[in-house]
């Protein structure tokens, strides 16, 4: 569904992504790994057409993304920043329904995806809450219901950017399980992550990134591995067993 | 929410036709038989022009104000940011100064002077702050205040070669006033600035999702660069034609915004007419204000807007300061 071709970025003379090639299939869950400037926030903004590489491209559905109509892309391809800018007092359901912006379903559905997607990331509650006076947690589940009312039916492409960033323990979960079971359903999903056991358990593959480089690509069991996470991390990392699932975890 | 402020517009209207040195019946008003031939004067000649200019003026900047504060994502900016009022105030001094008194098609050059002022303040602003890879609102920020002070020294210079009369009438056309108006300028104004405000809450959706921020817009299907380009050029031609007609008014376009936005929340479909209708309504009475707060003499209305609208907007803040200060 995306892929990117060597892909080099360079902005103010520092080279932040270096030949990086990778594919997203739908149907996987992807997981960006690595340090803080490894250049994964990057490759998501040049995954979504944020940014233009200067050599390379981003192919969405066999398509060069950058010449997708906006507003064709947008039904089917919804993003995540980092950071959220919205300080304007919108209502919970107010900033999900502007994810239903590209689409033209009329405003009875509309209501019913918005309240759907708002009690699936366990915020229908806060509905009529002003955004501006929720708390870290809850703004960025109310962002991630805007995303998915965008994208709420078909097959879609998910560019997630640190998607559990402050999420409690149960909540990072839930929301990892939701995106889960959209890739399972035939979506596509990229997202940027700094916990190792969330990626460890949730993706199908890891593309772990250290100064603009992809350093190891493959699935969980294969890219987590000690040496190459004390190479790139910096930091002595032992793996144990979960002992129920079964799957790695690590402790540093 | 709406609805009031829908039947509030025809309540100011009446009060501003009723109000004035001659307090005319206002029964006799809505049977349209004003019983003395002069009051019948009065009311076609001066109120009902004047009233009805209030009310395109005040609904034009009120809406000029919300695209600005949602194009530049902060609820206290207003079209002066963008270099429109001090640009206009240039042109028209200069106009003045150059003693250009006649008018065509019953707009002065003065007149002409603001329009063409605005017009060109904005443009350069536009201009320094777009690139190839768009157009930078905090750019356009900067350069707004730099060519507003620009604009400001070109004012003072023109004020400091004014003789005594030039120098009252540039500051009688900066304060503001509806004193010019007739039914030639209203054709124009309800005209030019009727099909602006009409096609105005078109960029409602766009202003929305551009309140997340300028990428996530993108994101949601909007093609940013151009709503802004254009949202930029509809703003700076309503502005200049109101500011051409009616003088610099303080206030209008910061506030009724910000108050609509209290009552009714920060989303531009309502916002838009809201705003619209609450500035129409305020400048109305506002006007009706400044006819009679000491006749027979009058008021420039800027100094009405300024003096009942800064105590209110501060009385706002206060309520609000133990939320932020946008929340609703």
């Amino acid at each position: 569904m995306l892929q990117l071709k060597h892909l080099q970025l360079q902005l103010d003379q520092a080279t932040i992504l270096k030949d990086v090639q990778a594919e997203i299939n739908a149907g996987e869950l992807v997981v960006v790994l690595g340090p803080n400037g490894a250049g994964k926030s990057s490759l998501l903004k040049v995954a979504c057409g944020e940014l233009s590489p200067d050599s390379g491209e981003v192919y969405y559905w066999s398509q060069p993304m950058h010449t997708w109509p906006l507003l064709e892309k947008a039904k089917q391809c919804a993003v995540l920043a980092q950071h959220q800018l919205l300080d304007f007092p919108f209502s919970a359901s107010e900033v999900v329904a502007l994810g239903r912006t590209p689409h033209d379903t009329g405003l009875q559905s509309d209501k019913r995806i918005i309240d759907e997607a708002l009690a699936l990331m366990d915020v229908g509650h806060l509905r009529d809450h002003l955004y501006t006076q929720l708390s870290g947690g809850e703004k960025q589940r109310v962002q991630l219901a805007r995303v998915l009312a965008q994208v709420w039916q078909g097959d879609c492409l998910l560019l997630l950017d640190e998607p559990t960033a402050a999420l409690d323990f149960s909540h990072q979960q839930q929301v990892m399980n939701i995106f889960k079971r959209k890739a399972m359903a035939g979506s596509a999903v990229l997202m940027v992550l700094h916990d190792l056991n969330l990626a460890a358990s949730f993706a199908d593959k890891i593309i772990l990134m250290a100064g603009g480089e992809i350093k190891a690509m493959g699935t969980p069991e294969q890219v987590l591995q000690e040496p190459l996470l004390q190479d790139v991390f910096k930091l002595k990392f032992h793996r144990v067993v979960h002992p129920t699932s079964g799957k790695h975890l690590f402790v540093s | 929410m709406l609805a009031i402020t829908l039947l509030l517009l025809p309540l100011s209207l009446v009060i501003a036709l009723t109000l004035g040195p001659e307090i005319i019946n206002p029964i006799t008003l809505l049977t349209g038989d004003a019983g003395q031939p002069a009051n019948q004067l009065i009311l076609e000649k001066i109120r009902l022009p004047r009233a009805l200019m209030a009310a395109i003026i005040g609904a034009t900047l009120a809406v000029a104000g919300v695209m600005m504060q949602g194009l530049f994502r902060n609820p206290l900016a207003d079209p002066s940011l963008i270099g429109v009022t001090s640009g206009a105030s240039a042109g028209a001094s200069l106009m003045i100064v150059l003693g250009a008194g006649s008018a065509i098609g019953g707009v002065s050059f003065i007149a002409l002077g603001a329009f063409a002022g605005a017009v060109i303040a904005t443009t350069i602003v536009y201009k320094l702050a777009s690139s190839s890879s768009g157009t930078s609102v905090a750019t356009m920020l900067l350069a707004g205040i730099a060519i507003s002070a620009l604009a400001g020294a070109f004012n003072s210079f023109f004020q400091y070669i004014a003789d005594n009369h030039m120098l009252r009438q540039i500051s009688l056309w900066q304060m503001g006033s509806l004193n010019g108006s007739n039914w030639q300028r209203l054709a124009m104004a309800y005209g030019v600035l009727g099909l602006l405000l009409c096609w105005l809450p078109r960029y409602s959706r766009a202003l929305n999702a551009m309140l997340l921020g300028e990428s996530e817009a993108r994101h949601l299907g909007i093609y940013v660069d151009r709503v802004k380009r254009q949202i930029i050029i509809l703003v700076a031609l309503a502005v200049g034609v109101a500011v051409a007609l009616s003088g610099t008014i303080a206030f209008v376009g910061l506030i009724t915004p910000h108050i609509i936005r209290l009552l009714i929340g920060p989303d531009h479909r309502y916002l838009i007419p809201g705003s619209a209708l609450a500035g129409a309504i305020l400048l109305v009475l506002a006007d009706a204000v400044s006819r009679i707060a000491i006749a027979p003499s009058e008021l420039p209305i800027g100094v009405v807007t300024a003096i009942l609208g800064a105590p209110f907007f501060l009385s706002l803040l206060r309520q609000q300061r133990n939320t932020s200060l946008i929340a609703r």
